[in-house]
């Protein structure tokens, strides 16, 4: 990569668009509903279809929807 | 420094000693170690480095007198953390550059220098910012903090205090110069441990930290030119500049195949101890072959007048006589300079161990990411500011990288914090924090270098010894990397997340 490609300045609040699909760690896991969660910077995203051994892992999700306002989202396990 | 070192085990994640007392009292002999270090050195003013072993090994008897139960965990963890690849790896770097420098001293490299910097003109004013770069350009090239640190105090120290610099801006230089190069090298130990524990590769830590190193580069050589400028007149005598000027010569100059040569191992792949090695058989053969200094000058046994030895040996190459046995040379000096601050590194690491093993160190990294990583920014100036205090604590800074680094990775992970950026912040806070404070792995080296210099010289003089407690305020490039990473923890400057791009190394289930 290029030394001058991440001279940027990030948002604590990632937005993403639905479809997109993202690898990233699955950061919490609710057992009795069953649902994860993908927390990237202060942006949440909701995962379903992720298993409670998947937490700290690296999982594929497919963005279902999300809330730039909000900053929370949903998306499904992918594969 | 230096050298791929092996991360072995989670070394925090076991306690085998109870401590009357909690938890805290397992942080006594290091606690005890560095009061010590501030009382001797800061307050007293005694730059006698066996005076910080007595130090060390008082604070681990005192400490052993808390323990529960059976005083062999204690023990067991002692001789652990003595035989740690990471403390032995940094005593085999001082070592190795020891020899290389001191050879390159016989040589005549400083008076090569002296008569570049007459040739040129560069006077006091840019002495400090050139050897910043030069120092910088050597760890890079290198990948050992340690040993730039050594071949410059030896070699640039010298050369520009007699050129009239300020002795404490040279030094702030050096370090600053060892702190860029152990942060930026591909080969450095500090760079592979926190690509390796932040499931990242080498080349792309390297490639993604550039922005925040040349950033603080820059803005460190601008202070070194400005800090320099204002610095007041240089106490050097007249006499001591014109004799530094009058022993001046081009032909020193010559090793700057020496170094070359080790630059270039390394760069290719080598290992520091093999590229190191070429680097001496070079600056041997150059002191044989162009006359600079003769084979009794490197090695040299010396026989007692008188004796059978005498006798027997008279007029054998590296043999001479003197009123008492003894081995001498620059391959001996160098080496034999840095074995009492060897013996204190590894009870320090011992030290540090203990603490491990007691549990301190893990109580104050869960109190400390427990209460404040709230958000990703906080979790960022958290993972900054843990990263530099533990490296502030810890002399030998991959020992305090490799303890740290599990909880860099878990905080991290939680905010879905690239690897990339996790290793950066890592490594540059690690680097920065060995250089700085006087019992620092990188000062502590330093000093004991200077202190060889006194009698080498006969212009320099023991009034030209940087004392440990006067260099951290000077060492503006580990300070500006430490600032520019809580920046860009606040403002977001750099960020990746893992949504953003995977580290190679990371991989999914």
């Amino acid at each position: 990569m290029s030394l001058f490609k991440t001279w940027t300045f990030r948002s604590a609040h990632p937005t993403f668009e639905a479809g997109e699909e993202l690898t990233v760690y699955l950061t919490a896991f609710d057992e009795s509903s069953g649902r994860g969660e993908a927390r990237i910077g202060d942006s949440i995203i909701e995962v379903s279809g992720a298993r409670a051994d998947q937490i700290d892992a690296l999982v594929t999700i497919k963005v279902d929807s999300f809330d730039p306002q909000a900053h929370r989202g949903s998306a499904h396990l992918v594969g | 420094m230096n050298q791929p070192a092996t991360t072995g085990p989670d070394p925090a994640s076991q306690t085998t000693i109870e401590f009357r007392g909690g938890k805290a009292l397992s942080a006594l002999p290091i606690v005890f170690f560095i009061a010590w270090a501030i009382f001797q050195s800061g307050i007293l003013a005694i730059g006698d480095t066996a005076g910080l072993i007595a130090g060390m090994l008082i604070g681990l008897v005192i400490g052993m007198l808390f323990v529960k139960g059976p005083w062999k965990s204690y023990a067991d963890a002692i001789f652990e953390g003595m035989s740690q690849p990471v403390a032995v790896t940094a005593i085999v770097a001082w070592l190795w550059a020891g020899m290389f420098s001191a050879t390159l001293q016989v040589g005549g490299f400083v008076d090569g220098l002296g008569w570049l910097a007459q040739v040129t003109g560069v006077g006091p004013t840019l002495f400090p910012a050139i050897t910043f770069i030069l120092a910088g350009l050597l760890a890079t090239g290198i990948g050992t903090g340690y040993g730039t640190t050594i071949a410059f105090v030896a070699l640039f120290f010298p050369a520009g205090v007699a050129l009239g610099a300020d002795p404490v801006l040279m030094l702030g230089a050096i370090l600053s110069g060892a702190v860029f190069g152990d942060n930026l090298a591909p080969v450095s130990d500090t760079t592979i441990v926190s690509a390796v524990t932040q499931d990242s590769d080498v080349g792309g830590v390297v490639a993604s930290r550039f922005k925040y190193a040349i950033t603080a580069a820059i803005l460190s050589l601008i202070a070194y030119v400005i800090a320099a400028s204002m610095a007041p007149e240089s106490n050097v005598s007249a006499s001591a500049r014109e004799l530094f000027e009058e022993t001046s010569n081009p032909a020193g100059l010559l090793h700057l195949l020496s170094m070359g040569t080790v630059i270039f191992t390394a760069i290719a792949g080598r290992h520091i101890i093999e590229a190191i090695s070429w680097g001496l058989i070079v600056a041997i053969v150059i002191n044989v072959v162009f006359g600079l200094a003769p084979g009794s000058d490197m090695l040299v046994f010396n026989v007692p007048e008188g004796s059978w030895a005498a006798e027997t040996f008279a007029g054998w190459p590296l043999i001479a006589t003197a009123e008492s046995a003894s081995v001498g040379g620059s391959i001996y000096d160098g080496a034999f300079g840095f074995v009492t601050l060897s013996v204190l590194i590894l009870l320090v690491i011992a030290g540090a161990q203990i603490m491990i093993r007691g549990g301190g160190f893990q109580a104050l990294q869960d109190f400390l990411l427990r209460s404040v990583a709230k958000t990703v920014r906080s979790a960022e100036v958290t993972m900054v500011t843990v990263t530099a205090g533990i490296n502030a604590a810890v002399t030998i800074n991959t020992a305090a990288e490799i303890a740290i680094a599990p909880y860099i990775a878990k905080i991290g992970k939680k905010f879905n914090i690239n690897g990339y950026r996790r290793a950066n912040i890592l490594d540059a806070n690690t680097s920065a924090l060995g250089y700085i404070f006087p019992w620092s792995g990188g000062v502590l080296v330093a000093f004991t270098q200077m202190n060889e210099l006194v009698g080498i010289y006969p212009w320099f003089t023991q009034e030209m010894v940087v004392s440990p407690v006067a260099a951290w305020p000077w060492v503006f490039h580990g300070w500006l990397l430490v600032f520019i990473f809580l920046f860009a923890a606040i403002t977001g400057f750099g960020r990746e997340y893992t949504s953003d791009r995977i580290s190679k190394g990371a991989s999914t289930i």
